[in-house]
């Protein structure tokens, strides 16, 4: 079975989700999600073909975009990250 | 640990500025970079990526704006500060129907040789505004000096 997978996307696909990336890795860890890929972008290879089940993005993500899509800005701040964690783990398969 | 301190100077902290829109801050934030920092074309840059990623941040109490242009308009990398005694409105960053009312903006301008940079200063910058007390007493700061303690820097 092709192993679930979370996109990080941001405007460059180097610094914010980068960060998120490193925050949403560590929650993965930490609550033995270890079957779940993490990858990071840029939010312009959105407009192609991407493979992904659900998105976090620190930007705009285009409407053709047909997954979905949590805003991982609290990821950044500190606040509400709780939050962006909840609406992850529904998300996720159990591990 | 100063962490990215140093980026900073005395001559690029505006302090209790007041300014009618975002485009006027940018300027102001961009101007403080001499000719030997930044291309000609970054505060062009600086408008133009503003307008495609916004980087307004909803934080408590006072609302963050955290703009900077691609590094290719950067020749050495440096961070400006204005606090601003009203309050002006950023997009919110991922959220194109979010608007935040920023007091602080910090800008932050990281040279394309050093793309590391930008994930460090991000993560320096995050550590610092979520340390109790760090943006109010940045947008209460009354000198440069002031701004630049608060950062770190003595």
């Amino acid at each position: 079975m092709r192993p679930f997978k979370v996109l990080i996307v941001c405007g460059t696909g180097i610094a914010t989700s980068t960060m998120v990336a490193t925050k949403v890795r560590e929650f993965l860890d930490k609550n033995g999600y270890a079957a779940v890929r993490v990858q990071q972008g840029k939010v312009m290879d959105l407009l192609g073909s991407f493979e992904a089940d659900v998105i976090v993005a620190t930007t705009q993500v285009p409407g053709t975009v047909k997954v979905p899509v949590i805003n991982g800005i609290p990821l950044l701040t500190g606040m509400g990250a709780q939050q962006v964690f909840d609406e992850l783990a529904r998300l996720l398969p159990q591990p | 640990m100063g962490g990215f301190a140093h980026w900073l100077n005395t001559s690029r902290i505006l302090v209790g500025r007041e300014f009618a829109t975002q485009e006027e801050v940018l300027r102001a934030l961009a101007a403080t970079f001499t000719a030997e920092e930044v291309h000609p074309a970054y505060a062009e840059g600086l408008l133009l990526r503003e307008q495609n990623y916004p980087t307004g941040l909803p934080t408590e109490p006072v609302g963050l704006a955290l703009p900077h242009a691609d590094g290719r308009y950067v020749k050495v990398s440096g961070l400006a500060v204005s606090t601003l005694r009203r309050p002006v409105v950023f997009r919110e960053m991922g959220n194109p129907e979010g608007e935040v009312w920023a007091r602080v903006v910090i800008l932050i301008a990281v040279s394309e040789e050093r793309p590391n940079d930008q994930v460090a200063v991000l993560e320096w910058l995050m550590g610092l505004i979520q340390e109790p007390g760090f943006l109010a007493e940045l947008a209460a700061a009354g000198t440069p000096e002031e701004v630049m303690r608060r950062f770190g820097m003595t």
